[in-house]
C-alpha cells in the first residue's frame, strides 16, 4: 500500500499527497460526496479521473431556472445513459413535471435501483399520476425517504419497506384508508416520521404502529391541502373528512404538531418527553378542544414548546382540566403576538400551577402584563416559582410600560431564580439603525438592573442581536 | 466491574508494539472487532501486525479512537474542534491516515477525512485541483482538453 515515489525524510515537499494514487473505490466515495455537477467535472482532470464519476454513488438532480429546462431534461437523460445507476446509493430528484411525465417515469424506473438507500424526490405540477416502479415499494434497503409532491400517492398492492428508518411525505393526497394503512404497516423499522400538509380527507382512519418510532413531526396548513368547499359545514371542516389518526409508539420521545387542526390525533402509549404544540388559532372552541387532547397525551413531557395561540385557543376551554406535567422542566412559549401576561391567559397560569419541577420558562415574543391585573395573577402562586424556577428567558421586549411591569412582576414572584435572561433584537427598535435598539436595550437593562428581586442572587444578562 | 482493562497488542510496518484499550478499537475498527469476536485474536500471544500502518501513523489512529470512546458524550462542536486539530496534518500524514483508516475500517475516521479532502475539490478550477492533488501529467491529448474546455468552460 506503500506510494511510489515517496522520498523518505522529506522535509517540505508541498503537496506530495497525490490524490491519484489512492484507489478507485476511495475515490468514488470522495466524488460521491461532492455535488453532482462537479462530480461529473472531475472526469476531465486526468485520464485516470475520466471515468471514475460513472461508478459514484450518489446523485442530487435539482431544476433550475425555467428557461433553462430543456438543458436540464438533456442533461438528466445524458446521465442516465452514462453512469452506472445500478449501483446508486442516494438519489435526490427536484423539478417540474408537466408535460414530460414520461420522462420523469422514465428517469425514475432507472435511477431508483433495487438497491437504494436513500430517495428524496421533489415533484412540481404533476399533471397525471407517475409511475414508481414497483419495486421500490418493497425496496429492502432503503433507509430514508422523502417525497413531495402534490398528487395522489398510488401504492401497489403490496408495501414492505424493510428498512425505512426515515419517511417524510409532503404534500401528498392518500387516495382511501386502505392504501394508507397499508403505507404504515409496510414501514415496520420506521424511526422519524414527517407528514407535512399531507391531504387525508379520504381517509377516515390510519394506525401509525411502530416499535422503534421515536419523533413525529406533523405540519398541516389549510391553506395548502386542496380541501373543497363541500368539505365544509357552516365554516368548519366537516367531521366525514376528519382522520383519526392513531399513533402508538411505545418508544416515541419527540412529537411536534403545527397547523391548524384538520386531522385528530391519538397517542397511544406516548413516552414523549420533547414536544411542540402549535395550533393555530382558527376557531376558538375547536382549537381550544384540539390543544386540550394533545395536551392531555403528553403527561411524561420534559420540554415543551406551545404557542400563545394554542393557549388561547386552550382558555376557551376552562371548564376542561389540565393534567399535571410532573416531568415538566422546561417551558417556551411561542408567542407570535405580545401576550398580556395571564390576562385571558388563564390557562397559562394552569398550566404553571400543573407544573411542579420548572427549572426554566422562556418568553419567545415579548410579555406584557396590565397593571389592574398585577393583584391577582400569581394567587395562588405556583409551586415552581418558589422551588424549582431557576431561568426565565424573555426575548423580543421594547421597553413598553406592560412589558416591564410584566418583568418586574415575575422578578418579585420568583423566589429561587438564578438567571433573568433579556433578548434584545435590533429590528425590534429601528429597521434602519442598529444602534439605536443597542442604545435602548442598554438603558432597558440598566432599569431592570434596579427592580427589586425576591432572589437576591438572581442574574440579570442582556443579549443583543 | 473490578477486572482489568483488556488491552490489545497492535504492530506497526516498524514493528513497534502499541498496547490499547481493547474496547477502544472494538468500537472504531471493524476488522478488529472481526478478529475478536471470531476468536482468531488470543490475548495472550496474539499481537495484530498492520504491515502497511508505520508507527507515527498507527499512533494518530489510535488517539483518534482513544479520544472519540472516552468523549463521545462531548458536545458536537468540542468534538468538531477536535477534529480538526486532529487533521491538521500535512496531505502525506493525510493520505497514511486514510489508508490506515481504511485498511482498519474505521467507519468514522474514513468519512472525516473524505470530509477534509472532498472540501479540497469542492468549488475549485480545474487548475487549482490539479495542483492541490498534484496531477502533473493529464494523460488528455491537446484536441481532448480543448474539447473538454468547450464542454465545461465554468470549469476553467
Amino acid at each position: 500500500m506503500h506510494r511510489n515515489g515517496r522520498e523518505k525524510g522529506e522535509g517540505k515537499v508541498e503537496s506530495s499527497f497525490s490524490i491519484c494514487d489512492l484507489p478507485d473505490a476511495i475515490l468514488q466515495l470522495i466524488i460521491s460526496s461532492l455535488p453532482t455537477k462537479e462530480a461529473i467535472q472531475t472526469s476531465i482532470l486526468s485520464k485516470r479521473w475520466e471515468h471514475l464519476w460513472r461508478d459514484i454513488s450518489k446523485i442530487e438532480l435539482k431544476e433550475g431556472k425555467p428557461e433553462e429546462r430543456q438543458q436540464f431534461m438533456q442533461f438528466v437523460t445524458g446521465l442516465l445513459v452514462a453512469c452506472n445507476c445500478s449501483i446508486l446509493e442516494k438519489f435526490s430528484l427536484s423539478c417540474k413535471v408537466g408535460k414530460d411525465a414520461s420522462r420523469v417515469n422514465e428517469w425514475l424506473c432507472s435511477f431508483i435501483n433495487p438497491k437504494i438507500q436513500e430517495l428524496c424526490l421533489h415533484l412540481e405540477e404533476i399533471e397525471e399520476p407517475l409511475v414508481f416502479p414497483d419495486q421500490l415499494f418493497t425496496c429492502a434497503t432503503l433507509t430514508k425517504f422523502k417525497l413531495d409532491m402534490l398528487h395522489v400517492l398510488k401504492l401497489p398492492s403490496s408495501v414492505h419497506f424493510r428498512c425505512l428508518r426515515t419517511l417524510t411525505l409532503s404534500n401528498i393526497i392518500l387516495p382511501d384508508s386502505s392504501s394508507a394503512q397499508q403505507l404504515f404497516y409496510g414501514c415496520p423499522a420506521l424511526e422519524d416520521l414527517s407528514l407535512i400538509n399531507c391531504n387525508l380527507k379520504n381517509v377516515r382512519a390510519v394506525c401509525i404502529y411502530s416499535p422503534l418510532l421515536r419523533r413525529i413531526y406533523i405540519q398541516e396548513n389549510e391553506d395548502n391541502m386542496l380541501y373543497d368547499e363541500d368539505d365544509y359545514e357552516i365554516g368548519l371542516l366537516s367531521d366525514t373528512i376528519r382522520c383519526k389518526v392513531l399513533i402508538v409508539g411505545p418508544n416515541l420521545k419527540s412529537f411536534t404538531y403545527h397547523g391548524d387542526g384538520m386531522n385528530d390525533f391519538f397517542l397511544y402509549y406516548s413516552t414523549v418527553i420533547d414536544a411542540s404544540i402549535q395550533v393555530n388559532y382558527v376557531w376558538y372552541v375547536a382549537s381550544g378542544d384540539f390543544t386540550f387532547r394533545f395536551l392531555n397525551m403528553l403527561p411524561n413531557v420534559e420540554k415543551l414548546s406551545i404557542s400563545g395561540d394554542s393557549i388561547e385557543a386552550l382558555s376557551e376551554r376552562m371548564s376542561f382540566r389540565l393534567p399535571l406535567f410532573c416531568n415538566l422542566g422546561e417551558l417556551d412559549l411561542n408567542l407570535g403576538k405580545p401576550i398580556k401576561l395571564f390576562n385571558g391567559y388563564e390557562e397559562l397560569l394552569t398550566l404553571l400551577r400543573n407544573s411542579p419541577c420548572l427549572r426554566v420558562l422562556r418568553f419567545q415574543g415579548a410579555v406584557s402584563l396590565d397593571k389592574r391585573d398585577a393583584n391577582c395573577i400569581f394567587d395562588p402562586l405556583p409551586v415552581c416559582f418558589s422551588t424549582t424556577l431557576k431561568t426565565i428567558e424573555i426575548s423580543g421586549i421594547t421597553g413598553k410600560e406592560e412589558e416591564l411591569f410584566a418583568i418586574e412582576i415575575l422578578l418579585q414572584a420568583a423566589s429561587v431564580l438564578d438567571k433573568l435572561c433579556i433578548k434584545c433584537y435590533w429590528f425590534s427598535f429601528d429597521l434602519n439603525d442598529k444602534g439605536i435598539g443597542l442604545k435602548r436595550s442598554e438603558e432597558l437593562y440598566k432599569h431592570i438592573l434596579k427592580y427589586p428581586k425576591r432572589s437576591k442572587d438572581c442574574e440579570i444578562e442582556l443579549e443583543y442581536s | 466491574m473490578g477486572s482489568p482493562v483488556k488491552k490489545i497488542m497492535l504492530c506497526s510496518s516498524e514493528k513497534e508494539i502499541f498496547s490499547v484499550e481493547e474496547q477502544v478499537m472494538v468500537q472504531h475498527s471493524v476488522i478488529i472487532n472481526n478478529m475478536i469476536e471470531d476468536g482468531s485474536y488470543n490475548h495472550e500471544e496474539s499481537k495484530i501486525p498492520l504491515d502497511c500502518v508505520d508507527s507515527k501513523t498507527l499512533k494518530k489512529v489510535i488517539d483518534y479512537c482513544t479520544h472519540h470512546t472516552h468523549h463521545h458524550n462531548d458536545n458536537q462542536e468540542d468534538l468538531e474542534a477536535w477534529d480538526a486539530q486532529f487533521l491538521n496534518v500535512d496531505s502525506n500524514g493525510l493520505y497514511d491516515l486514510l489508508m490506515a483508516a481504511n485498511y482498519l475500517e474505521i467507519r468514522n475516521l474514513l468519512d472525516l477525512i473524505y470530509g477534509t479532502i472532498k472540501n479540497m475539490i469542492k468549488g475549485k478550477k480545474i487548475d487549482e485541483i490539479r495542483r492541490i492533488f498534484n496531477i502533473k501529467d493529464h494523460g488528455f491529448t491537446p484536441e481532448e482538453e480543448e474539447q473538454n474546455r468547450k464542454e465545461y468552460p465554468h470549469f476553467y
